[in-house]
């Protein structure tokens, strides 16, 4: 006896009358809606472990960044080490440095210098929990022809067992801390925005993630968070900003902070110290003694797509 | 003649001043070199014998037979940046003497125009903190005394291909 004529002979001897098809089908339909009125009340009464640890009331009513006083600063901060120390079992210590005043950042990278040895590249995914998998990095070393400048026609994933390859010379591209950003422009919600330093930062946790802004950039500086950023334990750093480089949730939005927890401690970024040609250079634009003060008088800098009025605060240059 | 003499003299005092505030120290390679300093196997006396043979002859080079030189082809004697008479100290092409953490000069000598990037900031890596204390590094903390071509390395692999992305250039 299957589980259909089981069930009929029972609602039979509940009803005491014969059943024929359309009562069996009332019955089973009700049924059927009181068990799936029943699991949603379970699921809402006792929600899956992936809800409630995305769904707090905390992280519902957490304030924009601008609005945080020092105290909702300080809860946050301690909300965001207890769930990376749940998550990933890793201490963890998140400041908020804030913008110097005086202070402008600006970035130069010197053409000639680079040799694509993607030393930056590696530095820059350690320093800022950059998700391994599936891959996010901010920076992108294109590979030109010597003596062309197509942009379209670069190779971002060249091999290099010797670099600098023979008549190739490198541009890597990542954030270029526009002064006129379209990226800001383009968010709904304003969670992003330009710092008086020049920093464009992103607030994660008030992003909602609709892209807009990677479409906005015409670098291709934004990038999307997939799913769960996948680091291993005793890869994280523990050294973390708020807006910077704290491991970010899924769905959010992110991008190159000129390392903004070291810059603003007066460390250099983390891409600058991995170079070992020493292509790039970083500095307070509004400090006439400072070595990109010095490049943007003597040397022909130019930027990328200058066309867009963008006005970049990254700085390419060739040597003589 | 007094009056400008002392001005003079004044304007360089002030001038010193500044440049010793400025917070950029280079580094010294004396740390590295003072276990091993040249004048613990050279002495004076015994340099004349060392005089660099033509390049089809490396062995006379002795010890220092790992040496790769490959800068200019036509250089054929130690002592033209090697002191002479004092083993630890390097010399000028006019015959000054210099210590080793001063070998911006020597390279300068040829490569004028990066020593002069090089003194602005330009030229070579950046170290220490942009904000309090610049550390520069000297020539021959990046560059191989004797073989300066900056060597090829390695590169990091590169980024994987999207699943359903095109391999093609970027913006």
């Amino acid at each position: 006896m299957d589980w259909a004529d089981r069930l009929k002979k029972l609602l039979e001897e509940r009803l005491k009358k014969p059943v024929n098809r359309r009562t069996f089908l009332k019955g089973a339909l009700a049924t059927g809606g009181v068990a799936a009125v029943a699991k949603a009340s379970s699921e809402v009464l006792h929600p899956s472990p992936y809800i409630t640890d995305r769904y707090t009331w905390e992280k519902f009513f957490q304030k924009h960044y601008k609005e945080m006083t020092p105290r909702d600063k300080e809860k946050v901060f301690a909300r965001i080490e207890s769930e990376t120390k749940k998550k990933y079992g890793v201490e963890v210590k998140v400041s908020d440095p804030q913008p110097i005043p005086g202070v402008k950042f600006v970035y130069c990278l010197n053409l000639s210098a680079c040799n694509g040895s993607r030393y930056c590249v590696k530095a820059c995914v350690e320093e800022n929990n950059l998700s391994r998998s599936p891959q996010i990095q901010y920076i992108k070393v294109l590979e030109l022809e010597r003596g062309s400048f197509n942009l379209e026609k670069s190779n971002r994933y060249y091999e290099g067992e010797s670099v600098p390859n023979d008549g190739k010379f490198y541009l890597p591209a990542q954030c270029m801390q526009c002064d006129n950003p379209p990226c800001v422009k383009a968010c709904p919600v304003q969670a992003t925005w330009k710092e008086p330093d020049g920093i464009v930062v992103i607030d994660y946790d008030w992003c909602i993630g609709c892209r807009y802004c990677q479409v906005a950039c015409p670098y291709e500086a934004r990038h999307f968070n997939l799913a769960d950023p996948e680091i291993k334990k005793e890869e994280i750093n523990p050294n973390q900003g708020y807006l910077s480089n704290r491991i970010r949730p899924r769905g959010v939005m992110e991008k190159c902070t000129f390392c903004l927890h070291r810059t603003r401690k007066g460390q250099y970024p983390a891409c600058l110290e991995a170079c070992p040609t020493g292509a790039r250079k970083f500095g307070n634009i509004l400090d006439p003694e400072s070595e990109v003060s010095r490049i943007l008088r003597n040397k022909k800098a130019f930027v990328l797509k200058e066309e867009l009025n963008t006005v970049p605060s990254f700085f390419y240059y060739f040597d003589d | 003649m007094e009056i400008m003499i002392k001005i003079i003299f004044l304007m360089n005092l002030v001038s010193f001043m500044c440049y010793a505030q400025s917070s950029v120290v280079t580094h010294s390679p004396i740390d590295k070199m003072q276990f091993y300093p040249c004048s613990s196997c050279h002495q004076p006396s015994s340099l004349s014998a060392m005089t660099l043979k033509p390049r089809t002859s490396r062995k006379s080079l002795g010890i220092h037979e790992d040496i790769e030189f490959k800068h200019m082809p036509e250089v054929m004697d130690c002592f033209m940046c090697h002191g002479h008479k004092n083993p630890d100290t390097l010399v000028l092409l006019d015959g000054q003497t210099i210590q080793y953490e001063e070998v911006p000069l020597l390279c300068g000598q040829c490569h004028g125009l990066k020593k002069g990037e090089w003194d602005q900031g330009l030229h070579g890596r950046l170290e220490g903190s942009w904000k309090n204390q610049k550390i520069k590094p000297i020539c021959t903390d990046c560059h191989k005394a004797h073989m300066p071509k900056f060597p090829k390395l390695k590169a990091f692999p590169p980024p994987k291909v999207p699943k359903f992305g095109r391999k093609k250039g970027e913006h």
